[in-house]
């Protein structure tokens, strides 16, 4: 009865149903008895989570967790500088968590009052009153990640020195006097024969070569390549430059964004500070991005990824981005207000000088604002700023002073000191010839004339924006779109859309630019918000709000001079910042009769000196050798395409470069190859002081202060040892001024003692607490809440009774801030730039190429990526045999030191070779196939990812992997070994493809041609499928 | 099953394919459980005997699918914790087991032949609590303001039709009692099918823009196959097919129509990121948790219908054998 034919299907169904069954929701079930049975289950609603660091009850009343404290400090966990807000177990002294500090404004929009509590501002952050994302602030997934640094096992915490040859990676740890004993005194260090000390280099009268006075004393031959300026970089500067006497300081600016930089500076008038330049993005109603992706890369990307976010869904904003790879810029979530147009690498400055040809042949420009030939005629006219669009310049080629504004002087040679240097304009009205400075009225904008001066000479003279319409007459619209790739009514559309909005349409650019058209392509893009005449206009453009004085002249404390300061003299390492025809070897050259040009390697006339080009410079000679190298937390053997390949053999040559001494949390690239590691803090245990790049519409002065405790070791009295500590020992030791006693000038001119970091960097926060209305006094209990209070007896022994609290003030809120509101007054922006505009910049254009001897376009012109001598990389290296041109991008996780961070190695392995899906399959490649990709310079082996966001014929790889160091190999240090990671060392990093410019002769990386900006866009390559 | 994204993160699929089960079963079960009614109202309890079963078996078998989707699967009991009435997933929270409950005890009602009184009042609860699931299911998708192809007016309709033809569907494939209703049966296959695939039409024709996305998500084989093979197909055979070979063809039609729909809504569509620019590898029929939920939700299928089988063949007779037993409420 039982077992019956209908019992037995029924149970055979049974039993096939629960095997069917067991396969499929094996995993739910384990997941569901996890969920009543882990850990994380057992301790309630936290979950996995630490538990809070203070709860807040329904009267608002806080309650701490004794177990943690939180303090608002600066991240470095890339070049942005925001300002976070740590979660810092007391117990064991780790960093719990990280988010944003909601009193900055990089962190939070709109911040909170400068005024309010410290309590307060942790309520605010809770859910208490259910204000939902009002008052958030946040932390960005680098920043969160980045914590990892600070108990990383591969950190370097005793001083080093290599025990075999130079980047063999063996290691051995030396006490600290040992190390500041051998590094100034020198000696017979390595078993390789006398290596000169610090001391024995600073020598500030003996020239390196007589032959070459200009090239400065032999102190220069002490080169220092620092971080980016991440508030620290004022001790380095007052060691290097102020102390010591070498003029070989510079950050990572020439291989990060310098043609930003420099093509932002040629229009601001300001080559030697090269300001940020950014969009007000919370009013324009058009963004025009080209070779940036806001809130995905470029700083600061997580305020813009907020600002953007906004400007999009609340403000209708519209906005473009002009890449050639689809970023997380332009998503779903931007629906039809944001947009892709894809170009082909490098060659944005077609595109520009396209739209900018047709901005002016369709008289969309904004006349009334650039028709105003000065600051007093702006004003007159209700303008924010003023160009000198109107400005004659000397335009007859053979004329000593061709590219030069004629000056009044040059017309009435008894006009006083003042009028004379004036340029010259054409009352618009009369057509009368005035001095810019007198001339309150509008004056003509197109004008090409000859002009008899004073002395008798007749020249031909043209308006700025005359020679500006010329230089983008030069192609036509059909031309630039055929280099481009991107259709002449496109150019048109996307020229029209920019003018539509009035002041309220702004460009930007960024590391996109970085290839070899990279100059002329920025002050192209820059020179679109010139134009619109948006600069200082609501929706406009922004030079930012600026800062709160702190390493400076302040008002308690002067930092920036102290009895013996020494000024540097010289040329640059790099040959930055110099002209050619100023040196010997070009008077040598013409004296004897011989064709100056070409140098053997590009010179900069005008540019900032080049830490890029350093590294090959200095090891070749040209312009001379270093003796000594001290690198900080900078990586440019990792960050400058083609740089490994040209040094890696001749920097482990001790000859070419006798000392070298990194500082460095970690070995990295670079720091690889040095002799010595000095450890150094990481962030969260540093002091400093740094101020937003750019954006911020406020002034901005963010405090980074030890919110942990620091692990380095101590020297013998007991200070932890980093970049600050060496540099103030080594200068100690050898007896230069500016530390020890007697070092820091106060406002009344009595001398404080420099000897440890503290003395310099709280004294820094008494300037910032004093700079205009003093901050307020912290008190004791607020100080205890954030841990600022385990620094109170060291800022009562060092500061002044009144500073002190007030520097506490300072800390417990993470720096100083102005109000939101303060960034706007009267309908424009509060804090403007004042500087006349240069839509002709006259040192451009009196500059030459030290190659060619050609001189240098003095406004935004299209030449495409170019060699040093002018030929051009399409020609070089053309498209039959190179067929890709690859370009670098950059995620919003990951910068260079990514892969060494482990939360960020669980949230992404590696990267890939992105390739457009139809250049793919016209290869007949799928994603996930591996293949070498080849250029002049190198060859890198990875797995195609075939995409429709990266645009035909770019390759795109993204920033961060293919690490070499960072614990991507095994080293050795004593008897310990540190294994290669895996991981660590996964995927390319493209600049392993960057390479030498051939037509230099001596060995030099591919640049742009006129400021020297690494090129790490728009290299030439090929593909070539591996067998699995 | 993991995205590979350019320049951001790796990450799982936030839909694994078990939300394609779970929607495909639960979705059924509701057209079942309202096929049942109209089937009883129209035709009496006998001809709407089977829907029910078809409506039990699936409603038993929809909630492990459900809960397998989820990648906590334990914090589900957080719905019950505290009330959110803005959110239709909690909505959703209670109209499930409502619906699951109720359509349980009438099929148990049903099959023992008792409580004809509080019997109509839980069929009455299961077609509320089944339209209430059916509204939650269409508007919890909807409302994704960042997946454009679900958040308009045409999305929820065509989930909803393709889930009213995949239940008659499965209701003719478990066989109709008699030739009306199987007609009946057959008619509300044929009209909710055919006016699927106009409310699928209008959906994506009506609007460039929703067509352009549809295609970037569901590729024309996919879209073709759910337009042909799984509405029009249906809805011709069951308007003029003629027995019950045909009427088996045009259910399963039905439910592989409605299948390949929510798989390329709701996983295929994964692969286009909402926030970031990512290119996701789009998750293949063979990967091992797409072969898991299919076995792991047949498996159910077969293990619900055994037990609505042993309910009617052996626990209902021996019930109705005890001392209280009676007549069996609403024989024909």
């Amino acid at each position: 009865m039982i077992l019956n034919r209908r019992s037995l299907l029924l149970g055979g169904t049974t039993l096939a149903a629960l095997g069917a069954m067991s396969h499929g929701f094996a995993r739910t079930a384990r997941d569901v008895i996890g969920g009543f049975t882990s850990p994380e289950a057992a301790r309630g609603v936290t979950g996995g989570a630490h538990a809070p660091e203070y709860s807040i009850d329904a009267a608002g009343t806080l309650t701490r967790n004794p177990d943690q404290r939180v303090a608002y400090t600066m991240c470095e966990g890339c070049t942005t500088k925001c300002g976070v807000r740590v979660r810092i177990d007391n117990r064991s002294g780790d960093i719990l968590r990280v988010t944003g500090n909601p009193y900055s404004p990089l962190s939070a929009d709109p911040h909170i009052a400068y005024d309010k509590p410290v309590e307060d501002s942790y309520a605010g952050l809770s859910g208490h009153g259910e204000t939902g994302l009002a008052g958030r602030s946040t932390a960005c997934g680098r920043g969160n990640a980045a914590l990892a640094k600070y108990r990383d096992p591969r950190r370097v915490l005793k001083p080093l020195k290599r025990a075999g040859g130079r980047g063999d990676g063996h290691w051995v740890e030396i006490e600290w006097e040992q190390l500041i004993e051998e590094v100034v005194e020198g000696g017979d260090l390595f078993g390789e024969g006398h290596v000169d000390g610090l001391r024995a280099i600073r020598d500030l009268e003996t020239p390196i070569d007589p032959e070459n006075p200009e090239f400065g004393p032999k102190a220069n031959q002490l080169v220092v390549m620092p971080v980016f300026k991440n508030g620290r970089l004022m001790m380095a500067a007052r060691f290097a430059k102020m102390a010591f006497g070498t003029r070989n300081l510079v950050g990572h600016r020439s291989y990060c964004g310098l043609s930003m930089r420099a093509g932002y500076a040629a229009l601001l008038d300001n080559l030697k500070k090269q300001p940020h330049l950014k969009p007000d993005y919370r009013h324009a109603e058009y963004m025009l991005f080209v070779g940036t992706a806001p809130g995905n890369a470029g700083n600061p990307f997580k305020l813009q990824g907020t600002l953007m976010a906004r400007a999009r869904s609340e403000n209708g904003a519209r906005y473009v981005v002009v890449d050639p790879v689809l970023t997380n810029s332009v998503t779903q979530a931007s629906g039809d207000r944001g947009r892709w147009q894809p170009i082909r690498p490098g060659t944005d400055g077609a595109l520009v000088m396209g739209m900018i040809r047709w901005i002016l042949e369709s008289e969309r420009y904004d006349r009334a604002f650039l028709e105003r030939p000065s600051r007093a005629a702006a004003e007159a006219g209700g303008e924010l700023s003023h160009s000198n669009a109107t400005h004659l310049v000397i335009d007859s080629a053979d004329a000593p002073e061709a590219g030069r504004f004629l000056r009044w002087g040059q017309l009435d040679p008894g006009a006083d000191e003042a009028l004379a240097g004036e340029p010259v304009c054409l009352d618009a009205a009369t057509g009368t010839p005035m001095p810019t400075g007198a001339q309150s009225d509008p004056a003509i904008l197109f004008h090409e004339d000859s002009v008899t001066l004073a002395d008798g000479r007749t020249v031909e003279v043209a308006t700025s924006l005359a020679l500006l319409r010329r230089e983008a007459e030069r192609k036509t619209l059909d031309a630039y779109a055929e280099d481009c790739g991107i259709p002449a009514e496109r150019i048109a559309e996307l020229a029209r859309e920019f003018t539509s909005y009035g002041k309220r349409a702004a460009a930007d650019c960024h590391g996109g630019t970085m290839h070899a058209a990279g100059f002329y392509t920025a002050y192209g893009v820059v020179m679109l918000n010139a134009l619109v005449g948006n600069l200082n206009a609501i929706g406009g453009t922004t030079a930012g709000g600026g800062s709160f004085k702190a390493v400076a002249k302040g008002p308690r404390y002067d930092l920036k001079s102290f009895p013996g300061k020494v000024k540097p003299r010289g040329v640059d390492a790099g040959r930055g910042g110099f002209a050619y025809e100023r040196t010997s070897e070009y008077s040598r050259k013409v004296a004897a009769g011989e064709n100056p040009y070409p140098a053997r390697a590009p010179w900069h006339a005008f540019t900032q000196p080049m830490g890029a080009h350093w590294l090959a410079s200095l090891l070749e000679g040209y312009p001379y050798k270093a003796r000594a190298l001290v690198t900080w937390s900078s990586n440019p053997v990792y960050g400058v395409a083609g740089l490994r390949e040209t040094i890696d053999e001749k920097i482990r040559d001790p000859r070419n470069l006798p000392l070298m001494i990194s500082i460095d949390a970690f070995i990295n690239e670079t720091s690889t190859y040095a002799d010595y590691i000095v450890p150094d803090r990481i962030f969260y245990e540093a002091w400093g002081w740094t101020k937003p790049w750019g954006a911020v519409t406020v002034k901005d002065a963010t405090a980074r202060w030890p919110v942990v405790d620091c692990l380095t070791g101590t020297t013998p009295d007991g200070r932890h040892i980093d970049m600050e500590t060496f540099f103030i020992d080594v200068a100690k030791r050898m007896g230069l001024p500016g530390f020890g006693e007697g070092a820091i000038p106060d406002a009344e001119g009595q001398l404080h003692p420099l000897h440890r970091a503290e003395d310099f960097w709280l004294r820094a926060g008494a300037n910032v607490a004093f700079d205009g209305d003093p901050v307020p006094e912290a008190d004791d209990a607020e100080m205890a809440l954030t841990g600022v209070d385990r620094f109170a007896d060291l800022m009562r022994a060092t500061l002044k009774p009144e500073e002190w609290r007030r520097v506490g003030y300072l800390l417990n809120r993470g720096g100083r801030f102005e109000a939101h509101a303060a960034g706007y007054a009267d309908g424009a922006l509060r804090h403007r730039y004042g500087r006349t505009l240069q839509i002709w910049n006259e040192t451009v254009a009196s500059a030459r190429n030290s190659m060619t001897g050609a001189r240098f376009t003095g406004c935004p012109t299209w030449q495409g990526p170019r060699l040093a001598d002018g030929t051009a990389l399409d020609a070089e290296f053309p498209r039959e045999e190179w067929p890709f041109r690859v370009v670098s991008t950059k995620s919003q996780l990951f910068s260079s030191s990514g892969p060494a961070l482990k939360h960020l190695r669980k949230l992404r392995g590696t990267n890939a070779i992105g390739l457009n899906r139809e250049d793919a399959a016209a290869l007949g490649l799928e994603t996930g196939d591996r293949v070498r990709l080849s250029s002049p310079g190198g060859t890198v082996e990875g797995a195609v990812l075939a995409r429709a966001g990266v645009a035909p014929g770019t390759v795109a790889i993204e920033h961060g992997f293919g690490h070499r160091e960072l614990g991507a190999r095994t080293y050795r240090i004593g008897a310990r070994v540190f294994e290669k990671g895996l991981s660590l060392a996964a995927g390319i990093n493209s600049n392993d493809l960057g390479f030498q410019d051939p037509s230099a002769s001596v060995p030099s990386v591919l640049a742009d041609p006129v400021v020297g900006s690494i090129a790490r866009q728009a290299i030439p390559a090929r593909i070539e499928r591996l067998l699995a | 099953m993991t995205g590979i994204d350019l320049i951001s993160v790796d990450q799982a699929f936030a839909w694994r394919p078990w939300a394609v089960a779970y929607f495909l079963v639960i979705g059924a079960a509701v057209a079942a459980a309202l096929a049942e009614e109209a089937l009883r109202l129209l035709r009496g309890p006998a001809a709407a005997r089977p829907a029910l079963r078809v409506a039990a078996v699936l409603a038993l078998s929809a909630p492990l699918p459900l809960l397998a989707d989820l990648h906590q699967p334990a914090r589900f009991l957080n719905f019950y914790l505290g009330a959110a009435p803005r959110s239709v997933m909690w909505w959703g929270a209670w109209l499930l087991p409502a619906f699951v409950a109720t359509t349980l005890m009438a099929t148990v009602a049903d099959t023992l032949g008792r409580w004809a009184g509080p019997a109509r009042l839980l069929r009455l609860g299961m077609a509320a609590s089944g339209l209430g699931v059916l509204a939650y299911t269409a508007g919890e998708t909807a409302i994704v303001a960042a997946r454009p192809l679900w958040h308009n007016a045409g999305f929820p309709v065509v989930l909803t039709l393709t889930a009213l033809a995949s239940g008659v569907g499965a209701v003719l494939i478990a066989g109709a009692a008699d030739r009306a209703a199987a007609r009946l049966l057959r008619m509300a296959l044929a009209g909710s099918a055919g006016a699927g695939l106009v409310a699928l039409g209008l959906w994506l024709l009506a609007d460039p823009d929703m067509a352009r996305l549809a295609l970037s998500e569901m590729p024309v084989a996919v879209l073709g196959h759910v337009a042909g093979l799984g509405l029009a197909l249906p809805a011709l055979l069951a308007l003029f097919g003629r027995g019950a070979v045909s009427a088996r063809l045009a259910g399963a039609a039905a439910v592989w129509g409605a299948l390949a729909f929510r798989w390329a809504l709701f996983t295929g569509a994964q692969a286009q990121s909402r926030v970031e620019t990512a290119s996701y590898l789009p998750p293949a029929l063979t990967d091992p948790a797409t072969l898991q939920s299919v076995t792991g939700t047949a498996g159910m299928i077969a293990l619900a219908a055994v037990l609505v089988a042993v309910l009617d063949l052996y626990l209902a007779p021996a019930l109705r054998r005890g001392p209280q037993a009676g007549p069996r409420a609403g024989k024909a």
